[in-house]
């Protein structure tokens, strides 16, 4: 530190600071030149005698009053910062104005305008805005605060003044046009952006400098389709903007998503304006189409880039199964990453596609980490066990058991017993569950779910109950064994094994005879075994109805009776029988007025009456009686 | 004391006995509350109707309770009431009997409704279905309605109706301005092309002369007892369509004739209905038809922020139109715009009741006024529940806003044309 800087020790201010870093490189460099010299001289007395020079000098500055004033001027601005920090604006205001005489004032503006806006006197800046402007008359910052300030205490008519004298003063600028059209905006006047955008356009002789404001005023005036034409300009030369244009132009509505669809697919094809468009097929819920979008694209490095962030959103919001595209195509374009084909392969199971995920797996060749190897056996493991293959999952833990530490050796256990349960060996899937090792909660929980399918209810009911899976299986169990006292019921427990193993038609069959044995049960699983009968799998419908009509004739009392009459109305509407589908959702809310299902079923009767729209834009013409009229004003906007 | 007489000294005694046999539910009605504890506020209005339309009779109690019905308890209203999810409760006839005595003493009055009105609603058969806040708010209360159009009004069919319902109609015949933002747009040429083919099929040159004979027959409809609704822009182009019927108000762009130059002292108010004095916006390049409307929403320099409304509070026993009109669960309304929004003050003829405004603002949002033998009312905006409605956004659904005040007011000019007619107190 230079003597300078520790005669004014104590001072904290970041000027101050800025201002002692400079004195000491001056102090070191003057240093390095007297060294130099007083070497090629030999005359060790004149250095000395430089150096005490230097010395009082810098002592005497430091004690002059330029110096005391620039001082003081600092602290005050540090002093400000500090009871501003600590909420004490109003204490903080003096001390601001005190700052207001340093060589830039604009940390002091900028301070003064936080503080006077927080306790309630925001017109107390503008005459000190328009004595520093005085001084400073092009400063932008200055200029920009006096627009924002006249914009919050709404003198329209000197703002308007304000920003004539800024463009009179820099006339080839399109700063003043930049930050008024942005003060204009925040108080949502975007028709008067229109004006004013349109006059910097012929003032500067080209509009490049404010397509985004273009953009935003726009979208603020719902002219989607320039506004997607404004954004993709703007993203072109600003990458930054991209977010900004995905989250302006989520709104538009439905029926002019194709329009900016084609914009963003026009030539020339540039990544930003596909990122664009993909952010938006993103927030419209059509990761698939986001995906593809991107897709399309060459794989250069800036490319893969985008697919890999792609691809780490979609599995973020789980849209697996796209997310495993993307990861898979990453793994293409980078094929020395071996933890991308590993990523594909985890959300391809996540996505319920464990075929995929196994020719993920089967593409990575040559030794990988022992992590690697652990997590890659794992997955395999876990893949043929969704598939049924159990025996394969046993012989590949087998041949690898060794790469595995015990953590991942008893997630592997548990994969395959998994594995064998959908193989129908309850034994085996037994086995390898001990064979994990001690008891975890993971290892109870499948034990609870294997007490299940043996039918051992009272041990399933101990297992379940702690589990907190958040899926439909879980709650399928646990509404069975509420419903019942039974503990034990082998038949019941094959039923659910079977729908383990992905058999719906069978298990449907199988719960269907099993309620006549557990009868304290039968309506639930009545209900649970036409559900199944319903689904796309098995598409029994007549068979669900027949269930459905002996749940609301002969178990009327049962809170399944008023979810068989909605299924069995929702099966009559998509069999256009509307009238079919009113009389049962009469018949459920006049028959079960307090049912928690009632509110959907005057919904829904809503929807088949005709009382209500089904949702989305219904096609056609658009409502002419609508704001605004894109164009209609253009001739005419004012500021 | 002979046998016959012996029996007949029994009768007063069996009398009573078999009324009390009857059952009580016969005796009580149904109390349909339109407060806050009210669960669907906008299908009770729907109830009433055809409870009316099925031969019942009803009350509207205004001013009890937010406007408050009674009905009676029969089994297909219970029915239909708690098929939609309506509030209701079964009151018995002492407990009536004191309802009415609380009437009597206050700002309330009991009006009786009679018989369900034949209503349409001037729409475009190709209009999507869910364009306009009436169409929604009486197919979401299960009110019947027909549509009428061009060629129905000219063949005299709202001789059919008791009340028609207009929304957002360009009757000025120059499609709402939209020409210069929309002219390349398929539905604008689709819409333009139909309308010209009518106007030429029923012997007409142009869209303008059209509408100015619609307007025509839609003020004699009115003159000859019709009950007219309209909202958004059919509210100021109705009006100057039927007061430009000396004059041409319609620009080059619709009709190949400039304005005329004097067309605003050729205006002739006397014969319109609600306004006077209005000075025409001529310049095609400015979406404004005049100023009427407030806001000029699509104006730019000239729009007007959103506020809130109030509804005026009428005499229920002095007059119980005005009442009937503004009966609500909510006094402040919360504004909404459309290509007519408001009404300007300096507009409105004396003898109009204004039936809401904004406080301290040179406009007015609701108006209603009697015209011949029959009456119209105007509510400025589009949608209640979409105060910034735009081109292509969603429908409103209305399950999700089932008792909206904006839409109560729309639903309350539904039933008002169904009360018997007392005579005037004052």
């Amino acid at each position: 530190m230079s003597p300078g800087c520790q005669g004014a020790g104590g001072i904290r201010g970041t000027g101050n600071r800025v201002r002692c870093t400079a004195d000491a490189a001056r102090w070191t460099a003057g240093d390095r030149r007297q060294t130099a010299g007083a070497g090629r001289r030999g005359a060790d007395g004149r250095w000395s005698w430089r150096v005490a020079c230097a010395f009082v000098a810098l002592l005497l500055w430091g004690a002059s009053p330029l110096h005391a004033q620039a001082t003081s001027v600092e602290a005050a601005l540090t002093k400000a910062l500090d009871l501003e920090g600590a909420n004490k604006c109003r204490e903080a205001i003096p001390f601001y104005r005190q700052a207001l005489g340093s060589e830039d004032p604009v940390g002091a503006v900028l301070g003064l305008e936080r503080c006077y806006a927080m306790v309630g006197r925001p017109d107390s800046l503008v005459p000190v805005i328009d004595s520093l402007l005085l001084r400073k008359p092009t400063d932008p910052t200055l200029r920009t605060v006096q627009l924002r300030t006249l914009s919050t205490i709404r003198r329209d008519d000197d703002l308007r003044a304000a920003f004539g004298q800024w463009t009179s003063l820099v006339p080839q600028d399109a700063t003043p046009y930049r930050m008024y059209a942005q003060v204009l905006l925040e108080i949502g006047r975007a028709r008067a952006v229109d004006s004013v955008l349109q006059e910097a356009a012929r003032v500067l002789g080209s509009r490049k400098d404010l397509a985004s404001e273009y953009a935003q005023m726009q979208s603020a005036l719902g002219l989607w389709i320039p506004a997607a034409r404004s954004w993709r300009e703007a993203a072109e030369t600003q990458s930054y903007l991209e977010q900004a244009a995905v989250f302006s132009l989520m709104p538009v509505p439905a029926a002019l998503r194709d329009s900016v669809r084609e914009i963003y697919r026009e030539l020339p094809v540039t990544l930003g304006a596909r990122r664009v468009l993909s952010g938006l097929e993103l927030k419209w819920h059509a990761p698939r189409t986001a995906w593809d979008v991107l897709a399309e694209l060459s794989p250069t490095d800036s490319v893969v880039a985008a697919w890999l962030e792609f691809a780490q959103e979609a599995e973020a919001s789980e849209a697996w199964l796209t997310a495993r595209d993307a990861f898979a195509r990453v793994a293409t374009a980078r094929p020395k990453d071996r933890s991308l084909p590993l990523r594909a392969a985890t959300v391809a199971l996540n996505g319920g596609d464990p075929g995929s995920a196994l020719a993920m797996l089967d593409r990575l060749s040559g030794p990988g980490d022992s992590a690697m190897a652990a997590t890659v056996t794992l997955l395999r493991v876990r893949s043929l066990g969704a598939l049924g293959r159990a025996r394969e999952a046993q012989k590949e833990l087998s041949a690898r058991e060794a790469t595995l530490d015990p953590e991942a050796r008893r997630g592997a256990m548990r994969a395959l017993a998994w594995a064998w349960i959908r193989g129908g060996d309850l034994e085996k899937a037994r086995v390898a569950l001990e064979a994990g090792g001690p008891n975890t909660e993971e290892g109870e929980r499948v034990a609870a779910w294997l007490s299940l399918y043996a039918g051992a209810f009272a041990d399933a009911r101990r297992g379940l109950r702690r589990t907190d899976e958040p899926n439909n299986d879980v709650v399928t169990a646990m509404a069975f064994l509420s419903r019942t006292r039974v503990e034990q019921s082998p038949a019941a427990g094959a039923a659910f094994l079977t729908l383990a193993r992905g058999d719906t038609s069978a298990a449907a069959r199988a719960f269907e005879v099993v309620a006549n044995e557990v009868k304290d049960a039968a309506p639930f699983l009545f209900g649970l075994a036409a559900r199944l009968y319903a689904t796309r799998a098995v598409a029994d419908t007549a068979h669900a109805v027949l269930l459905w009509k002996l749940l609301v004739e002969t178990h009327a009392d049962a809170p399944e009776a008023a979810e068989a009459e909605l299924a069995w109305a929702r099966v009559l509407r998509q069999r256009s029988d509307a009238a079919g589908a009113l009389a049962h959702l009469e018949h459920l809310i006049l028959t079960w007025p307090q049912s928690a299902l009632v509110p959907q079923a005057r919904k829904e009767m809503d929807e088949v009456r005709g009382m209500v729209p089904r949702g989305g834009i219904v096609a056609g013409v658009p409502d002419t009686c609508s704001m605004p009229p894109a164009g209609a004003g253009s001739g005419s906007t004012e500021r | 004391m002979n046998l016959r007489f012996r029996m007949f000294r029994h009768l007063p005694v069996v009398g009573v006995l078999l009324l009390g046999a009857v059952p009580a539910r016969a005796q009580q009605q149904l109390l349909v509350p339109m407060d806050d504890r009210q669960a669907n506020a906008l299908k009770a209005y729907g109830l009433v109707f055809n409870a009316l339309r099925d031969g019942n009779k009803a009350e509207w109690l205004l001013n009890y309770r937010g406007g408050s019905f009674l009905l009676p308890d029969v089994s297909d209203v219970r029915k239909r009431a708690t098929l939609d999810g309506i509030s209701f409760q079964p009151i018995s006839a002492p407990d009536v009997a004191a309802l009415r005595t609380e009437i009597a003493a206050a700002n309330m009055d009991v009006v009786s409704l009679e018989r369900a009105p034949k209503i349409a609603i001037y729409k475009p058969l190709k209009s999507p279905p869910w364009d306009d806040a009436v169409s929604l708010a009486l197919k979401y209360a299960g009110i019947d309605f027909t549509s009428v159009y061009d060629e129905e009004v000219m063949n005299g069919d709202l001789t059919k109706v008791d009340w028609l319902h207009l929304h957002h109609e360009d009757f000025t015949g120059q499609l709402n301005k939209l020409y210069l933002g929309f002219r390349d747009t398929p539905w604008f040429i689709e819409q333009r092309d139909a309308q010209l083919a009518t106007a030429r099929k029923l012997g007409m040159p142009n869209i303008p002369a059209l509408k100015k004979q619609v307007a025509e027959r839609m003020r004699q409809f009115v003159e000859n007892g019709g009950f007219l609704f309209a909202m958004c822009g059919a509210t100021e182009t109705l009006a100057l369509a039927i007061a430009a019927h000396q004059t041409d108000i319609a620009g080059s762009f619709a009709d190949n004739t400039p304005v005329d130059e004097a067309a605003d002292q050729k205006l002739d108010w006397d014969r319109s209905f609600g306004f006077r004095g209005v000075h025409l916006e001529p310049s095609p390049f400015v979406n404004s038809m005049s100023d009427i409307d407030g806001h000029q929403v699509n104006v730019p320099g000239r729009r007007q922020p959103l506020g809130q409304f109030s509804l005026f509070s009428f005499s229920a026993k002095f007059d119980p139109v005005a009442t009937m009109l503004v009966q609500n669960h909510r006094n402040v309304i919360p504004d909404f715009y459309g290509v007519t929004t408001s009404f300007t003050r300096s507009t409105i003829k004396q003898g109009v009741t204004i039936l809401a405004q904004e406080e301290g603002a040179p406009w007015a949002k609701y108006l209603h006024g009697d015209y011949g033998k029959g009456s119209f009312t105007f509510l400025g905006g589009h949608d209640p529940e979409d105060p910034q409605h735009n081109i292509g956004a969603a429908p409103t659904d209305l399950a999700l806003h089932p008792s909206s005040p904006g839409y109560r007011l729309i639903l309350n000019n539904v039933l008002f044309p169904a009360a018997k007619k007392k005579p005037l107190k004052t």
